[in-house]
């Protein structure tokens, strides 16, 4: 019987949707993550704070340390002077060097462009300098002559510990050693005995279209900390005319110095002493001039390498390793790879705001991005004081990334426990739910199997779950029991006709008896009595009635002790109809067998039963003079049966309940009607593995009852 | 002599019912209500034929029991059982207790009285010399003696109840043709009849024929119409 169809969404589904509420782990994860680098930043900027008071404490009073560099003069260029990590070798080859960016300077002269480019270092009490000049008109010195303005040279101009301006002169008579000389005012000749000063080495490089020179100049001598620089070209070798100079200065007239920007080594040495680990230590003189600095930020975050890849898990591995670094770059906004900051050998002076408190005796921290953006540094900047005041800061930069390392880790962990609680608890679910759905399913299937179409047990009953100590084993054993019920109370009713029988027929014996008597007593009177006649009709309906209703209770039964045979129901069809046609002329029959043999297993005899029922039927509901018909058709391995008769159609509501016992649907009421025919003829298609329906014919002329058998 | 014919019912009502009916017809009657009762008189005197009820008060198969007890005594008794249950007619051809015939309830009594003096004819014609039984009636392989009412298939007995011999008879008043259900139906002269009991009874018969004779398959259904004996 089609139901309605309830559809929603499954146990399974209902129960994994709430398994989503695991979700708020990972998020109060997250958030208790949150607070916990919190808690860690501030305790890193404490610890920052208290380093950096540490070293300046240390340097309480040096004042000798900052004051080997006047202060910054107005007027005066910087030049900074990087330190160098490496030795430098004088053979006019940059290499050492490409990490410095030469500072560029250039002149207009006679057309066409000339241009020098310039970098300065210090390494261990020696300035060195790379200079590379482009010059298409190389006038070499020409040791013949004295003068030492007659060609291509370079001027350093310096001043020493007096005070005294000092003029030093590189010449060269090509590539190799060059030679140096301090000079007049002029720039004409050497000083003293013409002997060159070897402290002051070079090493020059001549190419057609420029030259590149290497030098070293002892840094004791510049102890006043200014320096200049001046490149001169002389004209051509014929016309040795000095015809173009420039320098790191603005001009000549003005001042040839500029102000050398460079570490105090001493102080660098104090603080090489000290070790920090993961941390940059700047210390900056009152003029915001990097004075030394040492120590690095921490490298970029080794994410520990998982070992050992083998081929089998390579995807998993890499699906993991994509899945870390997008959460590490997302939740927690900690880049990969090296961090882009201040570079200590090329920075040469700070100026922040944390920077500018501390020189104003006030210590602080300062949270600031890293150069390239991308990592957050902190910097603890604190005063380093003297009697006579501030002299300086101690900056302590550290980035985060120790403590976002420790809080993508811990969040990888709870990812990772995340994952697999939630997969657990998922499979868990769904297994459990599975099983849960697929007791009551069965439970279901064998309720529902346990009751045929027509609401009758069929022997089968529950035998899952009774032994269940949970609620579908209650239902499992409720269901057994009611249908216990039921089973008994049906085995009543279908015993009703036998007892009613069995109760009624002895007492209508005795009524049949005692009429026999009566009768027979007036007929000795001879007088017909018409009351006797008419008792004797309504005892033969109730013992009819009786009878019926037994026979179809005893159907089942009877049905089973027949014995089955082969037979053609084709024949069996052709030979019926031709009797029954026979015997009631004026009802025509129309037979169509599509098949001249049809074999099937049964009883001919209920067979008959059945034809004899589906044909009362149609008779009973059929127009006057109307053929029925009767159709025998072979469907794969099913033989169907039709009986279709023009008439009045079948009510659509009625027709499940056709089949049922003592349903009948005959307005006339005619005697000895008492709706079992169907039921009889549903009984006996069923006993033969076969099936029967009622349909309206499509055309509305009519109803057919198809009846469906096996074929042997 | 007057025939002595034992009535073992265990309703009051019906049994003075049957009574009235068979003294009607000029016989002696002795009624008891139970097997108990019916076996003490049936020792005092045996009766000349019985007609059993099956179910005697608490007993369910009294009457079977009691037919065998009493057939024990007198192998020649002609026997009627009654019975308000139709499928305990398969039950007594299955014990095959040698009941003469049975009646399913409710009966007419006058059947019953004329079916009791038939079968003392009957017992009569069974009891006497073999020349009165000449009148039989040869069909192929069966002989049919309607005095007698026994039927033999070539040469045999063959062991029919005198229901199933009137339907036989009847079906063989013009072999080779065809008897409808209705003409069946009124030769068994019982008042309720259906297609089904023919059915059954027909069965029955072709069982007892097969009995002797595994090949025989004279009797023919006519589907929708009744049976046909078939040469």
């Amino acid at each position: 019987m089609a139901s309605k169809k309830f559809r929603g969404p499954k146990l399974s589904t209902k129960l994994l949707m709430l398994g989503l509420v695991l979700l708020v782990i990972p998020y109060l994860g997250i958030q208790s993550l949150i607070a916990m680098k919190n808690f860690l930043l501030k305790g890193q900027e404490q610890a920052q704070l208290l380093t950096a008071e540490g070293i300046a404490t240390l340097l309480y009073g040096r004042d000798e340390l900052f004051n080997d560099m006047p202060s910054s003069i107005d007027g005066y260029e910087e030049l900074p002077i990087y330190p160098l990590d490496t030795n430098i070798q004088l053979d006019a080859f940059d290499d050492e060097w490409r990490a410095y960016g030469l500072t560029r300077k250039s002149t207009t002269y006679r057309g066409s462009g000339i241009f020098f480019e310039l970098v300065f270092g210090e390494r261990e009490g020696y300035i060195y300098g790379l200079l590379q000049v482009n010059d298409s008109t190389p006038v070499n010195r020409d040791p013949t002559l004295l003068r030492l303005n007659q060609s291509d040279h370079v001027r350093l101009y310096f001043r020493d510990e007096q005070g005294n301006d000092q003029r030093v002169q590189i010449v060269w008579e090509g590539s190799g050693v060059t030679t140096s000389y301090y000079v007049d005012e002029r720039w004409r000749n050497y000083l003293g005995d013409g002997l060159p000063d070897t402290s002051i080495k070079g090493y020059i490089q001549r190419s057609s279209d420029s030259y590149t020179l290497e030098f070293r100049v002892p840094l004791d001598l510049i102890s006043g900390r200014q320096l200049g620089l001046e490149v001169a070209d002389a004209h051509s070798p014929q016309e040795r005319q000095i015809n173009a100079r420039f320098g790191t200065f603005k001009t000549l007239e003005d001042n040839p110095y500029s102000q050398m920007v460079m570490r105090s080594p001493r102080l660098q040495d104090l603080l090489d002493g000290i070790s920090t680990t993961n941390s940059r230590v700047w210390i900056i003189d009152r003029d915001y001039r990097v004075r030394a600095s040492s120590g690095e930020l921490e490298k970029d975050r080794e994410l520990n390498e998982l070992k050992g890849p083998t081929n089998n898990n390579v995807t998993l591995r890499e699906v993991w390793r994509a899945l870390r670094s997008w959460m590490t770059d997302r939740i927690i906004g900690m880049p990969e790879g090296e961090i882009q900051d201040y570079d200590p050998r090329l920075t040469t002076s700070r100026e922040e705001l944390v920077l500018r408190n501390a020189l104003n005796a006030e210590s602080g921290i300062q949270k600031r991005q890293s150069l390239d953006g991308k990592s957050t540094i902190i910097t603890a900047a604190h005063p380093i004081r003297s009697n006579s005041g501030v002299i300086g800061a101690v900056l302590l930069e550290q980035s985060t990334h120790q403590i976002l390392g420790l809080q993508s880790e811990a969040l990888e962990r709870v990812a990772t426990l995340t994952l697999i609680s939630l997969l657990a608890v998922i499979i868990t679910l769904l297994s459990f739910s599975a099983r849960l759905a697929w007791r009551i399913r069965r439970l279901g299937q064998e309720a529902s199997m346990s009751i045929d179409d027509y609401g009758r047990l069929r022997g089968l009953s529950i035998a899952r779950d009774l032994r269940a100590g949970d609620e579908i084993g209650d239902l499992a054993r409720n269901i057994k029991l009611a249908l216990e019920k039921l089973n008994q109370h049906q085995g009543f009713l279908a015993n009703i006709p036998r007892t009613l029988r069995h109760e009624i027929n002895n007492p209508l014996n005795t009524i049949s008896t005692s009429l026999d008597n009566l009768e027979r007593e007036a007929l000795a009177g001879d007088d017909k009595n018409p009351y006797l006649a008419s008792a004797r009709r309504g005892l033969q309906r109730i013992s009819i009635l009786v009878g019926k209703l037994a026979d179809a209770a005893n159907l089942e039964e009877v049905l089973d002790t027949e014995e089955m045979f082969e037979f053609d129901l084709a024949a069996m069809l052709s030979s019926y109809v031709q009797n029954q046609q026979k015997l009631s002329p004026n009802q025509p029959l129309q037979l169509h067998l599509s098949e001249p043999s049809v074999m099937i297993h049964g009883s001919d005899m209920h067979i008959e039963q059945l034809l004899d029922k589906l044909l009362d039927n149609a008779r009973d509901f059929s127009e006057l003079n109307e053929p029925i018909l009767i159709n025998l058709l072979v469907i794969k391995n099913q033989c169907e049966l039709q009986v279709i008769n023009k008439g009045p159609m079948l009510e659509r509501n009625d027709i499940p309940n056709l089949f049922q016992i003592m349903h009948s649907k005959r307005h006339d009421k005619t005697p000895g009607h008492f709706g079992l025919g169907l039921y009889v003829a549903r009984i006996i298609a069923e006993h033969h593995g076969g099936t029967i329906k009622a349909e309206n014919l499509a055309d509305g002329s009519g109803p057919c009852f198809r009846v469906r058998l096996p074929m042997s | 002599m007057s025939y002595l014919i034992a009535i073992v019912e265990d309703d009051a009502d019906q049994r003075s019912n049957y009574c009235a009916a068979i003294e009607n017809k000029g016989f002696e009657t002795a009624a008891y209500p139970n097997r108990a009762a019916a076996l003490e008189g049936i020792r005092e005197r045996q009766p000349d034929l019985a007609v059993l009820d099956i179910i005697l008060e608490s007993e369910v198969d009294g009457g079977f029991m009691l037919c065998r007890d009493l057939l024990a005594q007198n192998p020649e008794l002609p026997v009627i059982f009654l019975t308000e249950r139709v499928d305990e007619i398969d039950k007594i051809s299955g014990l095959r207790l040698g009941a003469w015939d049975y009646q399913p309830k409710p009966i007419s009594a006058t059947f019953l009285a004329e079916r009791v003096a038939s079968l003392l004819r009957l017992k009569e014609v069974r009891a006497a010399p073999e020349t009165t039984k000449s009148n039989a009636k040869r069909v192929g392989d069966l002989t049919l003696n309607e005095s007698s009412m026994q039927a033999a298939w070539k040469g045999e007995r063959v062991d029919l109840t005198l229901t199933e011999f009137r339907l036989l008879a009847h079906l063989l008043r013009i072999p080779g043709e065809a008897v409808t259900y209705d003409s069946l139906m009124q030769s068994t002269i019982q008042s309720y009849v259906t297609s089904n009991t023919i059915n059954t009874h027909m069965r029955n018969i072709r069982k007892k024929f097969r009995q002797l004779d595994s090949e025989f398959d004279c009797i023919k259904n006519e589907y929708g119409f009744g049976y046909r004996w078939a040469k």
